[in-house]
This record gives C-alpha cells, structure tokens and sequence, in this order.
C-alpha cells in the first residue's frame, strides 16, 4: 500500500476561476491500493477540489486541451504525462492557456 | 531523439498520433546536451531552462530585426491585457532595452491597459482590486502608462473611424532607409553620449487631468450604456467581436493622442492561428493577412504590430512561469445563460482539441496563413472603407462581389456609404448560421 503522500496543487492562468478561486491547495491524498498516477489524481480532483463545470478542466480521463500540466516545475510531457506515478511531496501546477469560459 | 520504450515491443517513434513513448525517461536539454529539460517545444524538443531563455529572448530580438519597421527613437505604445502573452511580451521590451549597446532595442515604449470590468461580470470594487494590481505592474517598469476604461469607447469622436493620414517619417522614398535611420541614432548617441536607455525614468500615469493618485471608474451611468450595447449584440459571437473593435479604437485613440506611430499588440501563435479560422468563419477571408500578419497599416498614421505571434500559447506559460513574469488574470467577456458558445470560443475548443492527437495542427494553420498576402484590396476612397473595421470593401467583383451588397445610412452622424457600381439592396449577413449540438459533458 501506498503510504499517505502531501502534495501541493496549484492553478494558475484562470484555472483558479474553477476551484473557488483559491490558486493552491495542499493536500494528503488518502492510502489506497491503486497507485496515485496523474490519471488518478485527476479523478480525485474532479470528486473533491473541483467547485464549478468540470468539462472547462477536465476532457475525458485527461485535462482540457489548451490546460497545461507542470509535475515540480517541468513539462508533464517529460514525464509520462498521465502514466506518472506521484511521489510524497511532488507539486503539480495546472495552467490555463484558454481565453474565454 | 531516442524515443526507445522497452515494454512496447520496439515500438519507436511514430506511434499513434505522433505522441513520444509514454513513460518517462530523464531527458536532456537537446540544445547544448547538459542541461536537464524543463519542458518540451514544438514537436518532442526538449529544452533546459536557460536554453529556452536564449530561445524565447533570441526570437522577439530576430522577429523585429527581420522585419525592420521600428525606427530608432519611434514611439510604441505597448497594449498590455494583463494576460499571459501581452505580459512577457512587455518582458522582452524590457530585457531588449537593457541589452549593451549594439544590439538594444532602441524604440520608446508607453503601455497602455483597457479596464474591460463592466462586460466582465466584476462588481465594482473587483474592478478597483484588477486595476490596483494592473497599475503596480505598469508602474514597475518605468515606462509612462495609460489605463482607460472600456467605457470611453462611448466618447471616441467619428475620427476614429477614419484612417489617419501617413505620416512623413514612414519608410518610404522620401524618408530614411531602415540601416540608414539605424547608423545616424547610433552617431547621434555616442554625440550625446550614451547613458543606457534614452527613456527619463518616468513612471506616473499620463491622462489628460494630470497624474492622479487612484485610478477612478466611470459613473454608473456610462457603464449602463456600455452593458445596454453589449447587451444588444445578439449572439456571443457578435459580443467578442464588438469587444475587440472598441477596444482596438481606444487604443488607436491613445496612440493618436499621445503622438505614439506604432502599437504592439500580443498575439500569441495559438491565438493567431484561432483568430485565422474563426475571421474565416465570420466572412473576413479577404482581411486574413492584415487581422493576423505581423503589421497591420489599415489605420494610416499608427501602425499596429504583432511581435508575439511566433510563440505558441504554451511556449509564454512557461517562460512567465520560470521567470517570474506578472499578471493579472481577469474573467472572460459575459454570457448569456443558455446562450450558444461564440465562433471565437468553437474554434478554439476546434484547434486545441485537434492538437492534442496532431501536434501540427496549430503551426500548420499559422504557417498558412503565413503565406497570404498583406496587401489586401486597397481602397481608392473614403466611401470604399468599412467604417468599423477600416478594411477596403471586399463587396465588389469576384464570383460571389456581385451578389453581396451592404447599403444604408449608418446613423445621422455617419455619411452612408455611396455606390458607384449598381448593387442589389441585399444585406451581407453578419454571421453565418450555424447547427450546433450541446457539447457532450465530461
């Protein structure tokens, strides 16, 4: 099992605008058997820190084109994107390059 | 590149819509091969941070060195949204005017910001907390500024509409060549004895009632009548476009009053490519290359430039990310409930969604559109000028010129279009109709 992991999550760009306007959330995602992936991770976002329209954040199992992901300040591209595993203390950053809703 | 994945069965690059190998690998910096990668450019182009800064500098640097309309000494005023692309595009002003000698920039920038709060769903006081934050950000970079209010849009005089006559100083037969204005500055200079930037350090505001210590909003009255206009644009659609045509004017107006010859503007890549198909989709195929090429001269005196439409909207997040870059987000332009999403906002959602499964699309779309002319039909007079958008009336000739026509009185103080070629009465239809479905959730 996968020990509790702090994790900061932060939005930027006008993604703050879904989540209540707050621009960082510091959370401890709960033990559980499957491993805490972005995929998974953006699950439990959707379910518990997403206030307003989930379609102007979330596209399928993935974040909205036009949504960037930053994983500890780097390209999520580099790091495998939805495959990545988290690890205690990573920060994820999501930024909205979208302009109007 | 070495896109190997052990699990996949050799599976290299190419596979499914262009996308590298999933898993994570720790990448290195394709450019000087040291560096660990921060994030990836264009297609699967790994950058280290500082490489991607001499990357993002070099470009705005070789954008204007190439296309050589900045004259030494010009004035240009700077519109800064507040967002991400106008931001570092103000970034790359500064470092350009703090670079050694040869190669500085050597313009004279304002700034100018258009307070856009009463079609943006912010209360009053929202207003004042955006235009606090914005007015500290102008402020900080020393340069003179100008913040207005969408509201003013209302008091612009008819002049606006018009073209202002080309000025003396523009390139041309009379005037200095480019490499010759260069070389005369840069000996007038060393004369004057070169202190770094030409600029006083000047950092209050300029309005025409003298600095003032808090920026004011307009009276109720005038932010009603703003909302009653919007309001009676119809559709989404129409509302974006009236929101860029008045704000386009207030800042043409600024320019003009503060003796300002050029505007830069900050288009990102993605935004032009976005505006390309949706202008297309609002009947302005012929305007294409002035609406998105990187001058636009419809408006005689003041030329409008579009230094950031090389970078991608992705490229500008990052770089204000890494280094620091302010802004100031505010909420989009209001809707109606249940109202349809605008043309602006379906190709938006188009392009970024078909860019996800084919990375090209976007710079496909921009390298296009690089390719129109930017000489679009010139318009031999007055009559023959849309009054709104300045652009020479496509409404003649052609297969499709002889059965499209706009005639009318645009209002007293408006003289109506006259026609010399005999044209049918039709209205041009103002936005095309279109079947849309209710976007499927989640």
């Amino acid at each position: 099992l996968a020990s509790p992991m702090v994790h900061c999550f932060y939005f930027r760009g006008g993604a703050e605008l879904l989540f209540d306007g707050v621009k960082k959330h510091q959370v401890t995602l709960p033990c559980q058997p499957e491993p805490w992936d972005i995929r998974n991770l953006l699950k439990w976002i959707k379910q518990n820190l997403l206030k307003e329209r989930p379609e102007l954040f979330m596209q399928g199992e993935s974040v909205r084109p036009g949504i960037l992901v930053l994983i500890n300040e780097a390209d999520w591209e580099l790091m495998g994107e939805l495959d990545y595993k988290l690890q205690d203390q990573d920060n994820v950053l999501f930024i909205s390059t979208l302009h109007g809703g | 590149t070495s896109w190997c994945c052990p699990g996949t069965g050799g599976a290299g690059p190419g596979v499914a819509g262009d996308r590298p190998c999933p898993h994570s690998h720790p990448r290195t910096c394709m450019k000087c091969g040291q560096g660990t990668a921060a994030l990836v450019i264009r297609v699967g182009d790994p950058f280290c941070r500082s490489c991607f800064r001499e990357y993002f500098v070099h470009k705005f640097r070789a954008m204007l060195g190439k296309n050589r309309v900045i004259f030494p000494g010009e004035k240009v005023l700077l519109a800064v949204s507040g967002g991400p692309a106008s931001s570092a595009m103000v970034r790359q002003v500064q470092e350009g005017l703090s670079r050694e000698a040869a190669k500085r920039l050597r313009f004279v920038p304002g700034l100018v910001y258009v307070e856009e709060g009463a079609v943006r769903r912010q209360s009053p006081e929202q207003r004042e907390q955006s235009l606090a934050q914005m007015e500290t950000l102008l402020k900080a970079t020393g340069f003179p500024y100008y913040l207005i209010h969408l509201e003013e849009a209302l008091e612009l005089p008819p002049s606006i509409l018009q073209p202002g006559p080309e000025r003396t100083s523009t390139p041309g037969p009379s005037g200095p060549s480019y490499k010759e204005a260069v070389d005369s500055f840069i000996q007038q200079q060393r004369q004057d004895g070169d202190t770094g930037t030409s600029l006083p350090g000047h950092s209050s505001q300029d309005t025409a009632a003298g600095p003032s210590a808090t920026p004011r909003l307009p009276d109720a009255a005038q932010t009603q009548e703003l909302l009653r206009s919007f309001e009676a644009a119809g559709t989404a659609t129409a509302r974006e476009e009236l929101l860029e045509m008045l704000r386009t004017h207030l800042i043409m107006q600024t320019a003009r009053d503060r003796g300002y010859t050029k505007v830069m503007t900050g288009e990102s890549l993605t935004r032009v490519a976005i505006k390309l198909l949706t202008n297309l989709s609002l009947g302005r195929g012929a305007f294409l290359a002035v609406d998105t090429g990187f001058t636009d001269q419809r408006h005689g005196d003041v030329m409008v430039v579009r230094p950031m439409r090389d970078y991608t909207a992705k490229e500008i997040a990052f770089y204000n990310r890494f280094f620091s870059v302010p802004t100031v987000i505010v909420p989009p332009l209001f809707t109606k409930r249940r109202e349809k999403p605008s043309i602006h906002q379906l190709v938006e959602r188009f392009l970024l969604g078909l860019q996800e499964e084919f990375p090209s699309t976007i710079s496909t779309v921009y390298r296009t559109g690089e390719k129109l002319s930017p000489e679009p039909a010139k318009a031999s007079s007055e009559s023959q000028r849309c009054l709104l958008c300045l652009c020479g009336l496509d409404t003649i000739g052609g297969e499709w010129g002889g059965h499209w026509g706009a005639q009318g009185d645009l209002g007293s103080s408006c003289a109506p279009l006259s026609d010399p070629l005999a044209l049918t009465e039709e209205e041009l239809a103002l936005e095309p109709t279109l079947i849309l479905e209710e976007p499927a959730a989640g």
